[in-house]
């Protein structure tokens, strides 16, 4: 359990025995004792990707029948041997062989992986894409939906038989863009969070209206000594030289 | 609102993560949520139906009942706006707080916001921000701002959600028909249908889209929740916020009095012109009239010099374009293809003969092959549920005291082909009058680098020497399975005995 939320209840006094501070992820221990965060999706993300998969398939099918169309019997062969691949093998191959993601996984930001955090092998993605003709039923995917919104992981009957989970995937960071300021060694030694707390202060403060600015500075005045304009200008000095801007 | 109080983890998250944390909520206090939903709305819903049936237009109540959900709505936000604070409201202080709880907002939604594609997002901010006039209307622009597509997206899915679940219910029932019987009992049900549907039928369908709000509405409002509470660490930095209040706690208690002296005389000590810039920063920027107060005039040819300047080509919005067009029109070629037919037939009949050469093939390679990839699917296909291996336990046996004569009880060992036993027993020995003649305390158990530092102490080059011969050997023996020759542990021995002062 953080020590936040310890500290939380304390302060409000509520529960004797304080749940944990509620979060969306999946925590998976590692052998080595690192816990992995698994993000979880839900039913409304994971509905969009599909969507976007079937209006993909349907185009190539399009695309494939017109084709075909000019090779008369030979071509309606091959148009359902493309139907059944297209329907069937569309997504177990793209999310054995493409990092868990099918275009629609991609555009939402989704992958599936094991439910360890491993990537997904061949065995449970065809698994959990068979699984599909169960969670279909009884009418447009009702049944996938409803175990979707009940499951603490946003998992439908066919994640649960493979083992698998659909998770968020973090948008690639880019090098972050602070304010130039004079880089400034911290008075006191800060634990990794509170570093990352002033140099998130640092990325996304300059957002914020001034007054509130000026207000989240004035809570570190134990640190900077300072607070108002000057207050915000030492925390942004503090984040560039915690990212080694010297 | 306090975010410190907060009993969710705050961290920036993408909108469609930020459903996820209100969902995640919803199921937390499932109960407290469902409870008053079904006190509330099943009898709204029996009175709609039961009024609708009197005046047989019984598809008026189903409308009627979508039309009215902004107000059950309300039930989920009130909770779950509790439940993030971690206290989970009783059903009858619920539905007691619903006559109040956000009545002003309710007008605009029952009315010209009914259809607002981001209502989950924006209900939050008119029921529990409780902010008025054009306060509200920028607060609605704040927060919805960029996650206004993402809200409208919601609506759409969650009405198809609903639309699933509701069709799905009525499809429930044909599963339950068995096959022989499946298209007689389609048909029969296309011609009620057809023939102006029964009552009794129009009152299912009522049901099962009943049946369908109740499941989705709570979860569309909480993922709406979710988005807001995402808008608003956005753009007030709440996870920052908490970070740094824990920072200073932390701060203020490690240093109470010494540091709180030494900051009072650095803040005294400031320049004081950083305060006097203070006020400058977030000020309005000035307009030409602060600026030259009375002496400002309209002059006519300062505005003419600025149209001079709009007309400037490069600063002008004029530009010229100059593209391609056709003149002619291009006359529709309709010709026929080229016939395939023959080409199609030959593709046929080499695809044909090449399927079943290809699937004879590889029915050969799989049956071949079996031995190969049989295991291995075995293998695979087994749940994965390890259990931890037993960690194997030995007792350890209390260290033999050392014999007396320690070299002719190794000699013997080592004849007797026990010379691994022996090389314990020389090390053994060697460890214990090192230690004897360096005058060293070892620990129990040293190591091996933890003797050879100690043996550092020895008075004697020679006697130094020999005891990491004895080390260098018993490591190579222990760890290598290296033995020495037996000349060379001879050596050592006699060496040992000089020099330990082993009797003989």
């Amino acid at each position: 359990m953080p020590p936040q939320a310890v500290a939380a209840h304390e302060r409000t006094g509520t529960a004797a025995a304080p749940a944990a501070m509620l979060d969306t992820y999946r925590e998976v221990l590692t052998p080595e004792g690192v816990a992995l965060h698994l993000p979880a999706a839900g039913p409304v993300p994971r509905a969009l990707a599909w969507l976007i998969d079937l209006f993909v398939r349907v185009a190539v099918l399009l695309a494939l029948s017109m084709l075909l169309g000019l090779l008369g019997g030979l071509g309606q062969g091959l148009y359902l041997v493309g139907l059944f691949l297209v329907f069937w093998a569309y997504p177990i191959v793209l999310e054995a062989a493409w990092n868990g993601q099918t275009p629609g996984k991609r555009a939402l930001g989704l992958r599936v992986v094991a439910g360890d955090g491993a990537p997904v092998g061949w065995l449970p993605a065809v698994v959990r894409n068979l699984m599909r003709s169960v969670d279909m039923l009884p009418f447009g995917y009702a049944t996938g939906l409803a175990s979707c919104l009940y499951d603490r992981h946003g998992r439908r009957l066919g994640d649960l038989v493979a083992d698998t989970v659909v998770v968020h995937v973090a948008p690639r960071r880019i090098d972050p863009v602070l304010p130039p300021a004079t880089p400034q060694a911290p008075a006191q030694v800060l634990l990794p969070d509170e570093q990352a707390a002033i140099v998130a202060f640092g990325e996304r403060a300059p957002r914020l209206s001034a007054g509130r600015q000026a207000e989240l500075a004035a809570l570190l005045f134990p640190l900077t000594g300072s607070a108002g304009s000057e207050g915000v200008r030492r925390l942004y000095g503090l984040a560039n030289w915690l990212l080694g801007r010297r | 609102m306090r975010p410190e109080d907060l009993d969710v983890a705050l961290r920036p998250r993408s909108s469609w993560e930020a459903m996820e944390l209100g969902t995640a909520l919803l199921r937390r206090h499932a109960g407290a949520v469902w409870q008053p939903w079904l006190l509330a709305t099943l009898p709204v819903f029996a009175l709609l139906n039961a009024a609708a049936w009197m005046l047989d237009r019984l598809w008026l109540a189903m409308v009627l009942m979508w039309w009215l959900k902004p107000l059950f709505e309300r039930i989920p936000l009130y909770v779950l706006s509790r439940g993030v604070f971690g206290r989970t409201p009783p059903a009858w202080e619920t539905l007691r707080a619903q006559v109040a709880f956000g009545r002003g907002a309710m007008p605009g939604y029952l009315l010209w916001r009914r259809l607002s594609p981001a209502r989950s997002l924006l209900l939050p901010v008119d029921v529990l921000e409780g902010t008025a006039g054009t306060q509200r209307w920028m607060r609605r622009r704040v927060v919805g701002g960029p996650a206004y597509a993402q809200a409208a997206l919601l609506t759409w899915t969650c009405w198809l959600f609903e639309l699933a679940l509701a069709l799905g219910a009525v499809a429930a029932v044909f599963v339950a028909v068995p096959a022989e019987l499946l298209p007689a009992s389609l048909r029969s049900f296309w011609a009620l249908l057809y023939g102006g549907p029964p009552p009794w039928l129009l009152l299912g369908f009522n049901l099962a889209f009943w049946l369908a709000m109740s499941v989705i509405g709570p979860f569309y409002t909480a993922a709406g929740f979710g988005l807001y509470l995402n808008r608003r660490t956005e753009t007030e930095a709440w996870d920052v916020e908490l970070a740094f209040r824990r920072l200073r706690e932390r701060l203020l208690a490690q240093a109470a009095a010494p540091l709180a002296v030494a900051l009072l005389a650095c803040t005294l000590l400031l320049p004081w012109s950083a305060y006097a810039q203070e006020p400058g920063d977030d000020a309005e920027p000035a307009t030409l009239e602060q600026v030259f107060g009375p002496r400002l005039a309209d002059d006519a040819g300062f505005r003419e010099a600025a149209a001079r300047a709009y007309r400037d080509p490069p600063l002008g919005g004029e530009r010229t374009l100059v593209e391609w067009k056709p003149k002619a029109k291009e006359r529709p070629q309709r010709r026929p293809g080229p016939d395939l037919s023959a080409l199609a037939a030959l593709l046929s009949l080499l695809a044909e003969w090449g399927l079943w050469i290809l699937a004879g093939v590889l029915l050969l390679a799989v049956v071949l092959t079996a031995p190969r990839w049989l295991p291995w699917l075995r293998g695979s296909l087994r749940r994965r549920r390890t259990v931890p291996t037993p960690v194997a336990t030995v007792v350890l046996a209390e260290p033999e005291p050392l014999p007396d004569d320690i070299a002719s009880v190794a000699r013997r060992l080592w004849q007797d082909g026990r010379q691994r036993d022996a090389l314990a027993l020389l090390y053994r020995g060697s460890v214990e009058a090192m230690s004897l003649q360096a005058g060293v305390e070892l620990p129990p158990g040293a190591t091996e680098a933890q003797c050879l530092r100690a043996a550092r102490r020895l008075p004697l080059d020679a006697a130094r020497e020999l005891f990491a011969g004895v080390v260098r050997v018993w490591q190579y023996a222990a760890y290598a399975g290296r033995l020495p020759e037996q000349d060379e542990f001879e050596s050592l021995l006699d060496a040992a005995r000089v020099q330990w002062g082993w009797s003989r």
